[in-house]
């Protein structure tokens, strides 16, 4: 399932600190995404193409060059698929409640 | 093109780059993606882009920079407000087979002041993910009130 590859993508603190990077900087190398970190670059480069499948990542190629950025997207995918159930949930629930409400007091009466 | 974009947006779309090309530059059926927005795009290089709001208001104006259906389209995003540079906005359709890849890409002319920077990542992730719900599912984008930056 695509989401299992997002949720799977973000459950690790060093993808999430790349992502941090790429927010913080849109349009880095590699070179320049893991400046600083104690992260090898063979390791950047797996977690980043984790990232990429994950569309969490986007990234253009220019000359030899290849530019990384935080692609904010899929987050709001899942948020707006959960807001709608969530409001779904909630009005079956009220209709319910409304049902029981009435029923209950139609047995008093 | 040699520059690079500065911010991305991209999403997948179970639909052909044909069907994504025709949601997007068909006016009549922009609002529903786009705040409730119409979003006027010219069918010709030089032919004027353009925002306008259900009162009238033209929060962004511009021109058509490049346009090649299904495929491409690169306008001049003007917004009509003091202190912020001019952008360029690239549509990218692309075909994965079984999808559509469509990416914007941002090109800011100017430094843009962080609000302005933050309401495009707001605004592009609900129009991306309210492109795609809405083709692949028919649904239209529930009615979220955006505000402009103050």
């Amino acid at each position: 399932m695509e989401e299992d590859v997002l949720f799977r993508a973000l459950a690790d603190p060093s993808r999430r600190l790349l992502l941090d990077r790429l927010f913080a900087k849109p349009g880095q190398t590699l070179g320049e995404l893991i400046d600083g970190l104690p992260m090898s670059r063979q390791a950047a480069s797996k977690h980043v193409a984790m990232l990429e499948d994950a569309n969490l990542v986007a990234a253009v190629r220019r000359g030899r060059e290849k530019y990384h950025y935080l692609n904010p997207v899929p987050i709001q995918e899942i948020a707006v698929r959960w807001i709608g159930k969530f409001e779904a949930g909630r009005v079956a629930a009220l209709v319910k409640l409304k049902r029981k409400l009435e029923s209950d007091h139609g047995s008093e009466t | 093109m040699d520059r690079k974009p500065d911010r991305i947006f991209l999403t997948f779309i179970a639909a052909p780059p044909e069907k994504v090309w025709a949601l997007l530059t068909d006016t009549a059926q922009s609002p529903d993606w786009f705040f409730g927005q119409r979003m006027d795009v010219g069918a010709a290089k030089d032919d004027p882009f353009l925002i306008t709001t259900p009162d009238g208001g033209q929060p962004v104006k511009g021109t058509v920079l490049a346009i090649d259906p299904p495929r491409r389209l690169l306008v001049s995003w003007e917004v009509q407000m003091p202190g912020v540079p001019k952008n360029e906005i690239e549509f990218l359709i692309e075909d994965m087979g079984a999808a559509s890849k469509l990416t914007v890409h941002e090109y800011h002319l100017g430094e843009v002041p962080e609000k302005f920077l933050k309401s495009g990542r707001d605004g592009w992730s609900l129009i991306l993910a309210s492109i795609k719900t809405l083709l692949e599912t028919g649904r239209k984008m529930p009615m979220i009130k955006l505000e402009p930056p103050q």
